[in-house]
């Protein structure tokens, strides 16, 4: 049987201006739908949740652990890439510095991580961790820019913001562990929120209508 | 004389039970911070507790322990850490000994309830030596609505299933150790061998520091630690 690795960015977030991004905690909405995913359980053969450091993630990977009864680990590398370097930046001009960010990866856009250190430092945390753990499924809890960057290397894509998750987080995709083969681009969590659970019946949640 | 950090301490200790600031959050909102060094002469039914029990070293080193292998351990930046979100939280000094602080744990938590605090208000946080006893108090007390953090508390035999003497425990139960710890590991085996506990939660964290992760007040282990405890409290009530 194939064993996957699936990497899931948090939903919606808390925005708060006046304290530091990575401690950015769930928003009512995140919350909400992180805890659907952990009912739905539409994947039974994970075996271990590993998680970013940062609070939006652990907040999710504690929602999904609770629920599934699975081990997580913390892992400080899969940080979100690093914008300390500017801090918070309004909707508009967060936009262009990420535009600016996947059309340059080799360059840093005011003291950001470039998109191709963040790559190789993603990439290097998830082969590592998938390498030493021999059994079930794995399930990477994470964030958007550094979950691209990882989809772009595994897909064989170069770095480019139109393989950018969609807008609010909570997204998936799947790589195959031995082969590191993609199995899908970005899909949301209310899309798994209609898998079928390990008794087959299909869960009826949110947008599965 | 084995108790000679506690006969230097003794007097002190007793006119300083009690460790209360006020700080300014960085919101601006003032949070009283109280830190205590055994349970309070008053116990307010509407305040959360969390008792924190230290690691072996303190027993004979003091609050002020520096290990040759791990460096100072921040008895007092944790314990303040800990009530940064309000909890009162009692942090004892127990001289050497072996298990029998257990007791003192379990008649804490009991003391706490019998003065009508919620168990889902009441918390222990437990480290290495002081993790292990917490587990054995779960076990003793049985209570599915406390709170028990096992820090780097599980041992190598309670892990293997040859030592089971903490089987049987109840309570809402987290483990956190490090990936590289060699004295403590995560409670995960001890915690599927207890299927009657409502969804524990084991994190494991990859810093490398080994046991020493938890010597400091350093919140990659404190903030999910802290929302863990948070995220067990019945919701507030909102009014407008």
């Amino acid at each position: 049987m194939k064993r996957l690795a699936r990497y899931l960015t948090h939903p919606q977030v808390a925005i708060d201006p006046n304290i530091p991004i990575p401690e950015w905690g769930l928003s009512q909405i995140g919350f909400a739908r992180a805890q659907s995913l952990a009912q739905a359980r539409p994947w039974p053969n994970t075996t271990r949740i590993v998680s970013s450091a940062e609070r939006k993630a652990i907040e999710t990977a504690t929602c999904l652990a609770a629920a599934w009864q699975c081990p997580m680990e913390i892992r400080s590398q899969m940080h979100e890439n690093d914008r300390s370097a500017t801090g918070f930046l309004p909707p508009y001009a967060f936009e262009a510095a990420a535009d600016r960010f996947f059309a340059a990866p080799h360059e840093s856009f005011r003291g950001w991580e470039t998109a191709e250190a963040a790559q190789a430092r993603i990439l290097d945390e998830a082969l590592e961790y998938v390498w030493h753990h021999p059994e079930g499924d794995v399930l990477f809890i994470g964030h958007g820019a550094v979950g691209t960057l990882l989809y772009c290397a595994l897909a064989g894509r170069p770095i480019d913001r139109q393989y950018d998750q969609p807008q609010g987080g909570g997204n998936w995709f799947s790589f195959e562990i031995e082969s590191r083969q993609v199995s899908h681009h970005w899909r949301s969590i209310d899309d798994a929120l209609c898998v079928p659970n390990e008794k087959g019946a299909t869960r009826a949640v949110g947008a599965c209508a | 004389m084995t108790f000679s950090f506690h006969s230097r301490l003794t007097g002190v200790l007793r006119l300083a039970t009690t460790i209360a600031l006020l700080l300014a959050a960085p919101s601006g909102h003032a949070l009283a911070q109280t830190v205590l060094r055994d349970l309070p002469e008053r116990i307010s039914p509407d305040t959360r507790y969390i008792l924190y029990v230290h690691g072996r070293i303190i027993e004979t080193e003091g609050p002020e322990a520096v290990s040759d292998r791990f460096g100072p351990y921040d008895f007092r930046g944790i314990t303040e850490a800990l009530s940064s979100r309000g909890h009162v939280v009692i942090a004892e000094l127990r001289g050497p000994g072996g298990l029998e602080y257990v007791d003192t744990i379990v008649g804490h938590v009991r003391t706490l309830q019998g003065a009508g605090v919620p168990a889902e208000n009441i918390t222990v946080v437990g480290f290495s030596k002081g993790g292990y006893m917490t587990l054995r108090a779960a076990r003793e007390l049985r209570e599915p609505d406390v709170s028990f953090a096992i820090l780097a508390g599980c041992v190598a035999e309670a892990v293997a299933g040859e030592d089971l003497s903490a089987d049987g425990l109840d309570g809402r139960l987290l483990s956190m150790a490090d990936s590289s710890d060699d004295l403590g590991f995560p409670c995960t085996p001890l915690f599927a061998r207890n299927v009657q506990l409502s969804s524990p939660i084991s994190m494991v964290f990859h810093e490398g520091s080994g046991h020493g992760l938890f010597y400091a007040a350093d919140p990659v282990w404190l903030t999910p630690l802290m929302d863990w405890i948070d995220s067990g409290l019945p919701e507030p009530e909102h009014s407008n």
